[in-house]
């Protein structure tokens, strides 16, 4: 069957700008991969390259064992949905979706039968004869996606389809499409900038940032096991809490200087996984802590506390809280931070709190156990969980 | 308990009056200016029906006053072909002319609007301002040469070695509807490609991809998309190229000449029914309200396709 390979692909635009360096990943047969990023970081470009919507300037892309470099969008058998759906508005939800078919001179009873089939497996069999301007934004959503699904071709390409839906809605359709690709198992690259997205749906996710590959994991091992601080801080919602800290070794154990008066040990599993921060005692690292990962003081023993932090906010979500607190932290002011903050305003604010001597974390407590607005409190650290990593380069420090 | 009562504002009635009557100022201005705009055509259609002296010596809002009655004469007269050569023919003469010279322009201009607005070719820019910038060529003085290369083609003498090559043969067109509509249908050209490729390059370009995706090529896409998508465009270009080249006379004139009545458009047969010392000008009203009546059924047929809103529903929300 089909699958997709980069295979140290680059774009260059005439200009001169270069929008994808030595891209090379993989999506295997029937895969659902999310290509992944802030906004600017090349993934609609790669995509439109596997679509031959985008020249590719240099390397190889493979569609099914098949270099696709010069073929046109046409020959590479595959299907796009594109953000805006790209609807034919003149013709009916069915002619528009059986277009593909009947360019390719496929015969009437056929397009018909594929047609029907789709529309039925979308909830669509009603709105056949409709145009696309009558239909809300969902249906439309639903009639790009028949579109695609018709031609039964070898990788379907999604380009944000989610991202002009309502919220509830997105939730849905997240939902359904990954079903759906499930029941069909096709092969599938799927483009957004949502984290959640790329959490929820995919088999796969691949990270890119200013057209560099950064990681491709699961979406569990994006998570747990990131490669660099890029990934550590672009994954997960709310982000990893990232600060500057000092590295010691106090009594054959690493202890970190989170702030002043608080001052942490790893635990040993931690440096197991972590093996090369072995190597910074007497320098500076960043370490990350996931807004999970932070418990009752009551939990954790003396050495592992976070002392004397004022919470600022408190959103109580129901199931869970997220605990806003002033601490005294080094933030860490990179490019990695900025590029993965994907928000200039974010990114300055930090700046700023880096330069009054602190940054805020937020953790997440159960309502239950979070502490009040205006509280004074200790937190525990989870150092079992935390995650380390190199200012300079990012890198992970395994 | 005691329910709350929430007080409903007061409507202020006599406020609402006086917005209302403001409010419909504009509308009564529009309304306003139609009517001094209509004027002077109803004056002409009343007079179409009146006599020559009728129409000489009483305005038309006096036709209530007139001892002949109202009567169809003046349309019979020009109709019949007893005056030079008769309106009938004119009207004929000028569909022959109108209908090539706004289908042609526009079959050739959509085309090239759409390459030059969705196709990747060298030259493109400057090909599309050179074609645009033949807007500022003024028609009146091309009309002789474009005569003279009708009448007797084109040739070119080679210098140095004296010998003389034809560019374009005689075709013999002086005196034919066909130069006047192909004059017609060149001059139109650059604005009609310049007003298509405004529209055609404003269409959403995610649905040319996905038809590139879906296997379409450009001439697919042109026909199938484009197109069905441009009928606004297309229309309103067409009735504003169908009535003037309707109402065209000077073009007509210089082309046909006075060697052939025969094949000249309804505005020139009706200057020259007024008679050479406007002896029979009260036949003109008649002449322009045939001639306008043409450009009146055009105009509400394509109306319809002015709507706005053909685009609704193709992309986002």
């Amino acid at each position: 069957m089909a699958e997709i390979v980069f295979d140290r692909v680059n774009k260059i635009y005439p200009d001169g700008t270069q929008a994808i360096f030595d891209l090379s990943f993989e999506v295997a047969d029937k895969e659902f991969v999310i290509l992944v990023g802030p906004s600017g970081c090349g993934k609609s470009t790669a995509l439109r390259m596997v679509a031959g919507l985008e020249e590719i300037t240099s390397g190889e892309m493979r569609i099914g064992e098949r270099v696709v470099n010069d073929l046109s969008p046409k020959e590479r058998d595959i299907a796009m949905v594109f953000q805006s759906y790209a609807l034919y508005p003149h013709m009916s939800v069915a002619d528009n979706m059986g277009f593909a078919l009947k360019l390719a001179k496929v015969s009437k009873e056929e397009i018909d039968r594929r047609v029907n089939e789709a529309a039925e497996m979308l909830g669509l069999k009603e709105y056949l004869h409709r145009k696309p301007k009558t239909l809300s934004g969902g249906q439309r959503q639903r009639v790009a996606m028949g579109r695609a699904i018709v031609r039964s071709p070898q990788a379907y390409l999604m380009d944000e389809p989610l991202s002009n839906l309502d919220a509830k809605l997105r939730v849905q359709m997240r939902g359904e499409i990954a079903a759906l690709q499930d029941r069909l198992e096709v092969t599938t690259l799927y483009v957004t900038h949502d984290q959640v997205e790329a959490m929820t749906m995919g088999d796969r996710v691949a990270v890119l940032k200013l057209g560099w590959l950064q990681q491709v994991a699961s979406p569990s091992d994006l998570y747990e096991r990131p490669d660099n601080l890029f990934v550590a801080s672009f994954i997960g919602s709310p982000a990893m809490n990232l600060s500057e800290v000092p590295v010691r070794e106090e009594g054959g154990r690493i202890v970190l200087d989170l702030q002043e008066g608080s001052t942490i040990s790893v635990d040993p599993s931690t440096v197991e996984r972590y093996p090369r921060l072995r190597e910074r005692v007497g320098g500076r690292v960043a370490v990350g802590i996931r807004p999970e990962h932070f418990v009752q003081a009551s939990e954790v023993p003396e050495d592992r506390m976070l002392r004397g932090l004022d919470v600022t906010l408190v959103e109580a979500l129901g199931a869970e809280s997220l605990v806003h607190v002033a601490t005294r932290t080094t933030a860490v002011i990179s490019d990695d931070m900025r590029a993965a903050m994907d928000d200039e305003d974010a990114f300055e604010d930090l700046k700023r709190q880096a330069a009054q001597g602190g940054q805020n974390f937020v953790m997440r407590f159960a309502p239950d156990k979070a502490p009040s607005l205006r509280d004074r409190v200790d937190v525990g650290v989870l150092t079992e969980k935390i995650h380390f990593f190199d200012i300079d380069t990012g890198r992970a420090l395994r | 308990m005691s329910a709350v009562r929430i007080p409903r504002p007061r409507q202020p009635r006599v406020g609402r009056a006086i917005y209302r009557a403001l409010s419909s100022i504009p509308t009564l201005g529009l309304w306003l200016i139609v009517l001094i705009w209509a004027l002077p055509t109803v004056g002409m259609f009343a007079n179409s029906f009146r006599g020559a002296s009728e129409q000489r010596t009483s305005p038309w809002w006096q036709l209530y006053r007139d001892e002949t009655p109202l009567s169809l004469s003046n349309y019979l007269t020009i109709l019949g072909t007893d005056v030079q050569g008769g309106l009938g023919q004119g009207v004929i003469n000028s569909f022959s002319i109108a209908l090539p010279a706004t289908v042609i322009p526009i079959a050739m201009a959509a085309f090239a609007a759409y390459a030059f607005a969705w196709m990747d070719f060298r030259g493109r820019e400057w090909l599309f301002i050179g074609t645009v910038s033949l807007l500022a060529v003024p028609l009146q003085t091309a009309l002789i040469p474009l005569l003279q290369l009708y009448s007797g083609g084109a040739h070119q003498t080679l210098p140095f070695i004296g010998k003389t090559i034809t560019v374009l043969p005689d075709l013999d067109l002086a005196g034919t509807v066909t130069a006047v509509w192909l004059t017609h249908s060149g001059f139109a050209m650059p604005l009609a490609i310049f007003l298509l490729h405004n529209f055609i390059s404003g269409l959403p370009k995610d649905i040319f991809e996905s038809a590139r995706i879906d296997g379409a090529d450009h001439f697919q896409i042109f026909v199938r998309l484009v197109l069905p998508l441009s009928v606004p465009a297309l229309a309103a270009f067409a009735i504003f190229q169908f009535l003037w080249t309707w109402n065209d006379y000077l073009i007509a004139l210089t082309m046909i000449g006075p060697a052939s009545p025969q094949s000249m458009p309804a505005t020139v047969v009706i200057a020259s029914q007024a008679g050479d010392f406007g002896q029979f000008e009260h036949l003109l009203t008649a002449g322009a309200f045939v001639q306008a009546f043409f450009p009146i059924v055009v105009f509400f047929a394509l109306q319809r396709y002015f709507v706005r809103g053909m685009l609704a529903g193709s992309v986002k929300g």
